[in-house]
Parts: C-alpha cells; sequence; structure tokens
C-alpha cells in the first residue's frame, strides 16, 4: 500500500504542484503531467454534465493497476493522489494535505494564488506526512 | 441499480443505448429528463472514457510499470486499462475488447466491478444476438435488434435486482 503521487490543480485546470513519492523516477516530463492535468480538469467537469442522477464530480478513477482519487475544495482547487488499488482512507489523506497546504503555502506571504507552488515548508511537510503513510502501512 | 448503457464501435460511433431510470422513456428515447439528447450525451461519455483511457494509460507507466513501446499503443492492454470511476452519486463502468468495442455502463456509486457484468454483455448476447444475425452486415449502424434488446433488457433487469 502505497502513494504514489500528488498532483494539485488549480480552479483553471492549470497543474499548480507535482509530486512524485515512489523510488523509480518518472518517465513523464512536466509537459506531459500539465496535459494530464488540463484532460482531468475537463473530463470532472464533463462527468457531471453526463450524469444520470446531479451529481458530483470524479471522486475515484480505478484502473487495473492504480487507483486516483481526487478532492476538489469549495474554492475549485483539486487535491489529486494515485496510489495503488488496495490503498485505503486516502481521502482522510487528502484532507490532511489541504491542511498541509492551508498552512504553508495559502499563509505564505510572498505566494500567488492559482500559481506554481514552490514553498520549501510545504515540500518538506507533505514529504515527511506522505513518507509516514507509506512506511506504516 | 443500473441507470444506462452505452454500446460504442471501433469508428467512435454509439451504436447502442438504452436507459433504465426511468422505464416509459423506453418508448422514448429521444427526450430524456436533463433536456440532452442521447445522442450528444453519447459523444461526450465517449470523449471522456477515450480521455482516461489515455489518461490511466500514462499514468499506469509512472505508477510501476513500464511503458510500452510506441507500435503498441493502439492495441487494447487489459492489464493496466481504465476499469470505472465514481463520483458521489453514479459509477461508470468500462469494458473494452480486443475488436475496439467499447461498453460503458453508469450504476449506482456502491456497485462492485462490473468487468465480468459486461463482459457477459459482450459474449452472450452482443455476440449471440447481434454478430451471429445473418442480417447484420455493417458494424456502423445503430442496432435495431428486438432480440438483442430484448435479452439486453432482461440480463440487466436479471442483474440489478
Amino acid at each position: 500500500m502505497t502513494i504514489s503521487s500528488l498532483m494539485i490543480i488549480n480552479k483553471a485546470g492549470g497543474l499548480i504542484y507535482q509530486k512524485g513519492f515512489s523510488s523509480t523516477p518518472s518517465k513523464l516530463d512536466s509537459n506531459e503531467y500539465l496535459v494530464l492535468a488540463g484532460t482531468f480538469h475537463g473530463v470532472h467537469t464533463i462527468s457531471t454534465r453526463i450524469a444520470p442522477v446531479p451529481s458530483s464530480g470524479i471522486e475515484v478513477i480505478e484502473a487495473s493497476t492504480f487507483k486516483l482519487h481526487c478532492f476538489q475544495t469549495q474554492t475549485g482547487t483539486k487535491f489529486i493522489m494515485t496510489t495503488d488499488p488496495e490503498q485505503t482512507r486516502v481521502e482522510l489523506y487528502l484532507k490532511k494535505v489541504y491542511e498541509i497546504y492551508s498552512d504553508y503555502v495559502m499563509k505564505n506571504p510572498f505566494y500567488t494564488p492559482e500559481m506554481p507552488i514552490r514553498c520549501e515548508l510545504f515540500d518538506v511537510n507533505v514529504l515527511r506526512y506522505i513518507k509516514s503513510i507509506n512506511e506504516s502501512s | 441499480m443500473i441507470y444506462n448503457f452505452y454500446l460504442f464501435n471501433r469508428h467512435c460511433n454509439c451504436i447502442y443505448y438504452a436507459n433504465w431510470q426511468n422505464e416509459k422513456d423506453d418508448e422514448n428515447l429521444n427526450t430524456k429528463n436533463n433536456d440532452m439528447k442521447w445522442e450528444e450525451e453519447a459523444k461526450l461519455v465517449y470523449g471522456v472514457v477515450y480521455s482516461l483511457r489515455n489518461l490511466c494509460r500514462k499514468l499506469s507507466s509512472v505508477n510501476g510499470v513500464p511503458e510500452k513501446s510506441e507500435k503498441d499503443d493502439d492495441k487494447i492492454d487489459e492489464d493496466r486499462g481504465f476499469l470505472s470511476y465514481k463520483t458521489n452519486s453514479y459509477k461508470l463502468h468500462y469494458y473494452e475488447t480486443a475488436s475496439g468495442l467499447k461498453f460503458v455502463v453508469c450504476s449506482d456509486p456502491r456497485t462492485p466491478n462490473l468487468q465480468d457484468m459486461l463482459h457477459q454483455i459482450y459474449r452472450d448476447i452482443y455476440v449471440e444476438y447481434v454478430v451471429k444475425n445473418p442480417l447484420y452486415h455493417s458494424d456502423n449502424d445503430y442496432i435495431n435488434n428486438t432480440l438483442f434488446k430484448n435479452k439486453l433488457h432482461e440480463f440487466i433487469k436479471s442483474q440489478s435486482k
């Protein structure tokens, strides 16, 4: 049970943070991640349009080798985690990451909202948190 | 509970659509309660599953499975494909056959994995009543086959009791 990556997408569909936590280096370059984030943002919106009953956007995507969890905040920012298929309680982890984001990104006076996140404290704390989850399971 | 069913051929056309939300919609497929024609909706659904299929393929190469070479790109890869997605009120299941047919079903969010059921629809209903029908020759037309329609209806009813 591991969390393999974290992405944060702003309300316009731009990727503002991406980090992989697995030991194997990522094969995708930053452009491809931007495209994926944009695609996901679009699909997330369409998924509410094609709903047979009134619905929110995508919360979990299941693929055969991984799961992708999405948490959308009230302001439209999306937190996305990819994990292996057996991982549980990811909603909780995403909310905790949102807390870390509020503390170390939103309260950072040098951060411009909706722009890519370059905050050292956020990096350190997220990494510590994800590591503690990956090691405990 | 199963809400609706879409079948797409490999040319991206929706060749069958059924809806079980409201029984009287069976006769009147063109008017749905959320004022979108089903043809329009089917195009959106196709766009969503197509994008998610590519997204999953890209991401699964990051999550441990090595990326395949370019020439294998169009082949169906059952080992790491997109299976389903879930929102707070529905779940969409996706199954693709080796010949490029795409089966899509929307159900309520508590439904477990429906891959087997979709495979069963393909094997026992689509192949039996559509492919083996001697009058069926173009795979690009909407399926107007009463036997297929009835069998599918029966099958879904038996599954979503």
